[in-house]
């Protein structure tokens, strides 16, 4: 079993989705995430333990090399694709609590600001870290996050901007947040943010990538 | 003086291997993300309304001080870095480009399904109407010339010091033909792959150097790569 997680976690790395899929090309007709994870379930593997020692140090890995430059973005979202995959096995586990996500995070484009690509790749990298995302899309107001936050108290905040007109709405939303949730994490990032704004905001950290955001994450909640 | 182009998206499209480049990759390029490449390329053709011009304000209505004058009213303050680069420009010109809002929507429905195909999309997005941007410049270089004016280089409102709220007077600037794109309360232009930039012309005007050490952008991308180039 330990076996098959290890090669769970390589076609994770290498973005191998299934079966059929002829990337990476070298891969060709080997199984993919899909059916290693159908596998391991058939084993009877627990949920949990294909999560966290099969697809997790997968993404980790990916996530690594694209810290120490030898791989990009693209190669995250291949890696997390074939996360995707594996995870639709996985779901009903998760959805009736007989296994748990690491946690849930709300994350949102701030108000004003319509841009979505860099928020939508750090949502897959926090999934493919084991996260459950709640998404609050782009042009999220600060009552989007409150109300959010209402229905998941547990959670961690995090917002993107990619202006200096709406970095400024995230003042607004991390004044209320605190507010009214004074222990929820709140961490930010997009291109013209600096760890300097965020302390000004009271935002508990600031991250220019997905990989260093999810990093902390694991290690401030193992 | 206006001068308009609504061109196809297939006459100005980046290369793929730019489009590598942008993502950070250096060759040896692997296939399949080329291939992927290639294809959205094709579809970019698709779901692109290019619309692009410049504008340029009569010779002499302009003085450079600590700010930038139009007919004796100030009408942008760019910081230091932008003033010291645009010295003794006497007019300038405007420019703007959109690839339009279908692209916007196309993007946004490919990250609902594939977030491969919709950063792919997006980088060709960028690339594509700053490529559209550079070429309106060589028009205006050449529209200088025949005044017998030089230029400066390209400034972008929001880059360096210069606030990205003075879009603001950007849009009011603009005759009624270059109103082609919404300026919206928090500056933000729509459609999103959108440029607007201004360019000083005089005759004692000189091009400064133009890098990455002009701009106040911390953690950019692109500067890490050309420390990794260098
Ligand atoms: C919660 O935790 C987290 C953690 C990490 C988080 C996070 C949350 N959210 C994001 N992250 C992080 O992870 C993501 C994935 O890696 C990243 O998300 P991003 O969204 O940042 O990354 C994307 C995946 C890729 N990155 C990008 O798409 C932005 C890259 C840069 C170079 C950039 C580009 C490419 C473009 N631009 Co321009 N552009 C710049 C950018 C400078 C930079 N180096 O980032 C920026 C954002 N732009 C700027 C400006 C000024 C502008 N741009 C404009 C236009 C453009 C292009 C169209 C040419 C193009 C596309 C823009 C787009 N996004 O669609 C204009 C605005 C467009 C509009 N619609 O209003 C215009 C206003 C210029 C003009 N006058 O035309 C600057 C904003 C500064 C400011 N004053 O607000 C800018 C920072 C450049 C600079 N050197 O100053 C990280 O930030």
């Amino acid at each position: 079993m330990q076996n098959q997680l290890i090669e769970l976690s390589y076609a994770i790395e290498r973005g191998k989705e299934n079966q059929a899929s002829s990337y990476p090309p070298d891969m060709k007709d080997q199984p993919g995430a899909y059916e290693l994870t159908a596998q391991l379930l058939a084993e009877n593997v627990k949920p949990d333990e294909i999560l966290k020692q099969g697809l997790m140090p997968g993404m980790q890995r990916i996530g690594e090399k694209f810290a120490a430059g030898s791989a990009y973005i693209p190669d995250i979202l291949i890696s997390a694709r074939a996360m995707k995959t594996a995870m639709t096995l996985l779901k009903p586990f998760f959805d009736t609590g007989e296994a748990v996500l690491r946690g849930t995070i709300i994350i949102g484009t701030v108000a004003g600001d319509l841009h979505d690509i860099g928020k939508n790749i750090v949502r897959m990298a926090l999934e493919g870290a084991g996260w459950q995302v709640i998404d609050l899309g782009v042009d999220a107001t600060s009552e989007k996050f409150l109300s959010a936050l209402q229905e998941y108290p547990q959670s961690i905040v995090g917002m993107s901007a990619l202006l200096t007109t709406t970095m400024m709405e995230m003042e607004k939303s991390v004044a209320l947040i605190k507010d009214k949730y004074p222990h929820t994490p709140i961490f930010v990032g997009g291109a013209p943010l600096t760890t300097a704004f965020a302390q000004k905001i009271g935002a508990d950290g600031y991250f220019p990538d997905p990989h260093s955001f999810t990093t902390h994450l694991n290690n401030i909640l193992p | 003086m206006i001068s308009l182009i609504f061109p196809k998206a297939a006459q100005f499209l980046p290369d793929v291997s730019l489009v590598l480049s942008e993502m950070g990759y250096c060759p040896p390029h692997n296939d399949h993300l080329q291939n992927l490449i290639v294809e959205k390329l094709v579809e970019t053709c698709e779901h692109t309304e290019i619309k692009a011009g410049f504008f340029l304000l009569p010779p002499k209505s302009v003085k450079i001080d600590k700010q930038i004058y139009f007919d004796d009213q100030q009408i942008f303050d760019p910081g230091a870095i932008i003033i010291s680069q645009m010295a003794h420009s006497t007019s300038l010109a405007l420019l703007l480009a959109t690839l339009g809002d279908e692209f916007d929507l196309w993007a946004r429905s490919l990250a609902e399904n594939d977030m491969l195909a919709a950063y792919i999309v997006d980088i060709i997005g960028s690339l594509l109407v700053e490529i559209i941007i550079d070429h309106l410049e060589i028009g205006i270089y050449l529209q200088a010339a025949l005044r017998g004016e030089k230029c400066s280089n390209r400034f972008s409102p929001g880059y360096c010091q210069w606030l990205v709220e003075e879009q603001k007077q950007f849009f009011d600037l603009l005759p009624p033909e270059m109103q082609f794109v919404k300026l919206q309360k928090s500056s933000l232009m729509l459609p999103l792959k959108s440029v607007s930039a201004v360019i000083g012309l005089g005759r004692n005007v000189k091009k400064g150097e133009y890098h990455c050490h002009i701009c106040t952008l911390q953690n950019c991308y692109r500067r890490k790569k050309t420390r990794f180039i260098l």
